[in-house]
């Protein structure tokens, strides 16, 4: 049986916000792009705090239910039936998600590194090391994100600095991009994207407490939402916005205009390693996210069989897709245009249900748990 | 006429002379167990009627259970006769009572009992009774079978000699002597294992000449005194005054079980067995060959301590003792391995180390169900939470120095004899990088020699998979004039690039192998033609290329930076396993497997503690692990250890002050 254990807050931090930033490897940025033009970084930021204020919600509604996590919060709120239907359906949608991810990588991965090799080759080689990651447990995918975070980070900065020289400051404008009003309806819409900081209410068993809870999420929205601004300002200074438009991955085409002598002409290798790193703990973190939910739901003990499963349905499912273009227009759009629904509207309305039926969590639980932080 | 009167003549028995004179009319109900004893520890009535003495008596029983053993066959029929002999006294104490304790209403009832049979005028016919157990019987027992010192001496020899075969077995000595003159003993020890002075000067000396004096000086009185004084003396020369007054040994234990006392004997210690007492007297007399401490093989340093473990237990404890001289220091000896018995040391701070810990490696330790462990090595496997890992969980160091750090900040350290080094538990990747010279040398110098140890570790995971990689699949990311030069060195080659880092990682594997295996100057030398004549010609042969010779030395010099042997040993394997992933998906594959292999070993734990502590996960103290700062800066112990005393010092440890000139300044 695998032990979830427990984690600190910059475990939970990285996972949080790594799942969070890795979408600006893929092609979120040029869908971005599309809908607000130049205006793209500073969308982000009221994406950002649109998520800031959505996680207030889950924030209050976890405070409502001390020491309990979402599955037994909706089912408390809800009512048992209705609440493991809404969990059961949260379930499935992080495992679109991830499948969503793991179809974009791979096609992206083809696209731009391997083009000769088929995609069974990698989207099994991405679902065996899953499987893997998964079969450990939570627990050693937080200490190994922490473990590898020390050189994505620093990789990460070393690309951003190191393309300064095809910074072009004329690209950021026009700077409102295709009008504020435009930019302020997606940048809320788009909540969705940091909406990955509702698994901390999902493992709220396994951090430290609802005071942790409130400062882990704020801190990894914070923290992503700088990193994503930051990206997004660099490539719209690097790039015009139509050219940015039609990029599947502008952070790769980054890395391969880096030029610094003859020697550091390309750095696509680090980039290749912060990618396939960064997605790997993203990925991981969502479909063991949508496992774990599947299994509480069903009261079953022991996740290895359902990973398994879960796994070898992954893998057939990402096959299905037709090609990239396809999942960037199908699944992508989906996710980031309705995705704030199952992250932040649930979560608001089962607050609201719960006061409404006037439900409580143990205020013992609540004593204990401020006695245990002091 | 007495109860004993009328035992006596059922059994036909006459009463030796030297026993009635003891005897009053009114003991004869009050205690019938020391009838009972009397009775049944004779060896057969010839020796009461005899009238002998009592020395004689013994003598005699020591020649009939010399020739039980010379005979079986009549020692089988002479017990026979004693097993019918002990019946006939059991059924004498069930018509009397059971026991003396029974006191003496059973004992009328009985009286009563005999009268009636015969005041009735027929022959009485005995009843066959059950027989009841009569303590003293057990002194009959086949000394084989004894499990405790008995108080005759030659069942204790034959008990002896049967446990460590005798006579075929000829490395056990047995030597029978006299206590001063008077008291039958005889000590046993294995030869070999014992020092000879000791046996010889302050064992045999002091029991059987160095008292010579004191007998002399009482020459004069000794003349005058009277056989009960001789007895008196004899009665006096016990264990307790041997080991008080006779013994000149530092180190002395009494010991009554046979096993302990066996043990003991095999651990090189002298038994010591006198004539009328239930206990041994165990000396410490220790002497077999051991190697002399030298210099650390694989852990040698320019700047510390040089010295090492040797396979001697006792020489191994003393060396950490000499560096932490602290009541504190705790060593709990236990034995593991059930017929080999090797003493295994558990060493720990009291005041330091988690108790926790030190109960978890006791009960790993006992609980051991093997029958031999050779060594430390084996020890280790035994007691290490995860058999599959690449990775170590427990660090072999062969440096006291070491040890002796590891366990001020609350590490337990198990040495096991025979080893020459020490097992330290819990265990972190961060404890297995370390050297004892980052700490001896300044600061900055052992900052940047774990800083060196971190790259040269990820240069030799990873990168003839990365030159599998890149040469593969990503050649638009090596530079242009260097991938050019590449090329043109691998032109002529004719294998692909997957077998020829694995033919040259082979290579590599043989020579170092090969150069460990042969003996001094030879091995060296091996490695050096092995490396440079070898790779040479190979190169010349075109049978691979130039860059991947300089790959595969690189990372065959930073396998030999890892400090702990076996961390070295599972990077040398692993590596294989990058450059198999590499060959087959590139910076993809080997991407994949670092964090796979990462994810695996972050879900190690070494006795609870998570084997990347303090990273990952973080803990409050304990960085000083990581990164080697000014000493100042670590005032803690680490904190994944849980000690009980985390803080080692609250004070600054520079207690002076620079701006501040002292008494030699003024």
């Amino acid at each position: 049986m695998i032990k979830e254990g427990n984690f600190g807050p910059s475990e939970a931090i990285i996972l949080i916000t790594t799942t969070i930033v890795i979408k600006v490897f893929f092609s979120s940025p040029v869908s971005l792009f599309i809908k607000v033009g130049t205006a793209g970084w500073y969308a982000t930021i009221i994406s950002g705090l649109t998520a800031m204020l959505g996680f207030t919600f889950i924030y209050r509604l976890i405070k409502r239910f001390p020491g309990m996590d979402l599955v037994d919060i909706y089912k408390e709120s809800f009512g048992k039936v209705i609440g493991a239907i809404v969990t059961f359906l949260f379930s499935l949608y992080l495992f679109f998600v991830a499948e969503t991810n793991l179809c974009e990588f791979y096609q992206t991965m083809r696209v731009y590194v391997f083009t000769l090799s088929p995609n069974w080759y990698l989207s099994g080689l991405f679902v065996i090391s899953l499987f893997i990651i998964s079969y450990l447990g939570l627990e050693s995918l937080a200490r190994v994100s922490k473990l590898l975070i020390v050189f994505v980070i620093p990789g990460l900065l070393v690309i951003l600095i190191l393309a300064w020289s095809n910074y072009n400051i004329n690209n950021m404008f026009p700077i409102l991009g295709y009008g504020l009003d435009k930019t302020i309806l997606h940048g809320v819409i788009r909540c969705s994207a940091y909406g990955e900081v509702i698994l901390l209410a999902v493992y709220a068993r396994n951090l430290q407490g609802t005071k942790f809870i409130k400062h882990e999420g704020y801190f990894s929205l914070l923290i992503s939402t700088i990193v994503i601004s930051l990206i997004l300002f660099t490539f719209t200074m690097c790039y015009p916005y139509y050219r940015l438009q039609e990029m599947v991955a502008p952070m790769y085409n980054l890395t391969t205009l880096i030029q610094f002598g003859r020697f550091f002409t390309r750095i696509d290798s680090i980039f290749l390693f912060i990618w396939i790193i960064g997605s790997l703990i993203g990925i991981s973190l969502i479909f063991y996210s949508s496992i774990w939910l599947y299994c509480k739901i069903f009261n079953i003990n022991d996740k290895r069989p359902i990973i398994l499963a879960g796994c070898v349905i992954l893998f057939l499912i990402s096959l299905l897709q037709k090609d990239i273009i396809s999942v960037i227009t199908g699944n992508v759009s989906l996710i980031r245009y309705y995705g704030f629904i199952p992250y932040f509207i649930i979560p608001l309305l089962a607050l609201i249900v719960a006061a409404i039926r006037r439900k409580k969590g143990d205020s013992n639980e609540t004593k204990s748990e401020a006695k245990a932080q002091t | 006429m007495g109860i004993l009167s009328k035992i006596n003549k059922v059994l036909k028995y006459k009463e030796p002379e030297q026993y009635k004179k003891f005897r009053f009319p009114e003991d004869e109900d009050k205690d019938r167990g020391e009838i009972d004893r009397v009775y049944v520890g004779a060896e057969n009535k010839q020796e009461y009627s005899s009238q002998e003495s009592e020395n004689n008596s013994s003598e005699q029983k020591q020649k009939d259970q010399k020739d039980n053993n010379s005979n079986p066959d009549k020692k089988s029929n002479k017990q026979e006769g004693q097993d019918k002999k002990q019946n006939s006294d059991q059924d004498v104490d069930n018509s009397t009572g059971k026991t003396a304790n029974d006191g003496t209403e059973q004992t009328k009832q009985t009286e009563n009992e005999n009268n009636k049979h015969q005041s009735s005028g027929k022959p009485k016919k005995r009843e066959l009774k059950k027989p009841i157990e009569v303590k003293t019987i057990g002194e009959d027992k086949n000394p084989c079978e004894l499990k405790e010192v008995s108080k005759k001496l030659q069942e204790n020899m034959e008990k002896i000699k049967h446990e460590f075969n005798i006579p075929v077995n000829q490395d056990v000595v047995i030597r029978e002597f006299k206590v001063m003159e008077q008291q039958d003993a005889f000590i046993v020890f294995m030869d070999g294992m014992v020092s000879k002075d000791i046996i010889n000067d302050y064992i045999l000396r002091q029991l059987m000449v160095g008292n010579r004096k004191k007998q002399e000086g009482k020459e004069d009185t000794r003349s005058t005194s009277t056989s009960e004084e001789n007895k008196q003396e004899k009665e006096n020369l016990t264990i307790d005054y041997i080991a008080n007054n006779l013994l000149t040994i530092n180190q002395i234990t009494k010991e009554k079980e046979f096993e302990k006392i066996i043990q003991q004997v095999l651990n090189g210690l002298c038994a010591l067995f006198v004539d009328g007492d239930d206990h041994c007297i165990l000396v410490e007399s220790r002497g077999y060959e051991v190697r002399s401490v030298t210099v650390p093989q694989t852990e040698a340093v320019v700047k510390g301590p040089h010295e090492a473990f040797i396979e001697n237990l006792r020489t191994n404890l003393t060396l950490i003792r000499r560096i932490i001289r602290n009541k504190g220091l705790i060593t709990e000896i236990m034995p593991i391995g059930k017929v080999d018995n090797v003493s295994c040391a558990i060493v720990y701070m009291k005041d330091i180390a988690n108790p926790k810990v030190v109960d978890e490696v006791k009960r790993r330790i006992k609980s051991l169900d093997v029958e031999y462990v050779p060594g430390g090595g084996i020890m280790e496997q035994l007691i290490e939470d995860h058999p599959f890992s690449l990775l170590p969980q427990i660090l072999s160091t062969e440096r006291p120095d070491r040890t002796a750090n590891m366990l001020m900040h609350g590490h337990v350290a198990i040495i096991t004899d025979g080893t020459p080094s020490a097992s330290i538990v819990p265990m972190t990747f961060y404890n297995m990088m370390h050297t004892t010279e980052d700490m001896s040398d300044r600061w900055p110098y052992g900052a940047f020699l774990r800083a060196l140890r971190f790259v040269a570790i990820v240069i030799a995971l990873i990168v003839p998979g990365l030159y599998a990689a890149l040469s593969l699949y990503h050649q638009e990311m090596i530079p242009t004039e260097l991938l050019m030069s590449l090329y043109r060195t691998r032109q002529n080659t004719p294998f692909p690039i997957f077998i020829e880092i694995l033919l040259m990682e082979l290579s590599f594997e043989i020579i170092r192998e090969a150069g460990v295996r042969v003996p001094g100057v030879v091995g060296q030398t091996l490695g050096i033609i092995g490396a440079i004549v070898l790779g040479e010609a190979a190169v010349s042969a075109e049978l691979v290329s130039p860059a991947l010779i300089i790959v595969i030395a690189v990372t065959g010099l930073c396998g030999f930076v890892v400090p702990t042997h076996s961390l070295s040993f599972g990077i040398r394997i692993s590596r294989f396993l990058f450059t198999i992933m590499g060959a087959l998906a590139g910076f993809y594959g080997i991407s994949l497997s670092i964090f796979a292999f990462g994810a695996y070993h972050a879900s190690l734990k070494s006795f609870g503690v998570p084997i990347f502590s303090p990273v990952a996960p973080k803990t409050k103290s304990g960085y000083s692990e990581v990164i080697r700062g000014p000493i100042e800066s670590s005032r803690e112990r680490p904190d994944y250890l849980n000690p009980q005393n985390l803080i080692k010092l609250k004070t600054k440890k520079r207690g002076w002050d620079a701006t501040e000139k002292g008494d030699g300044n003024s």
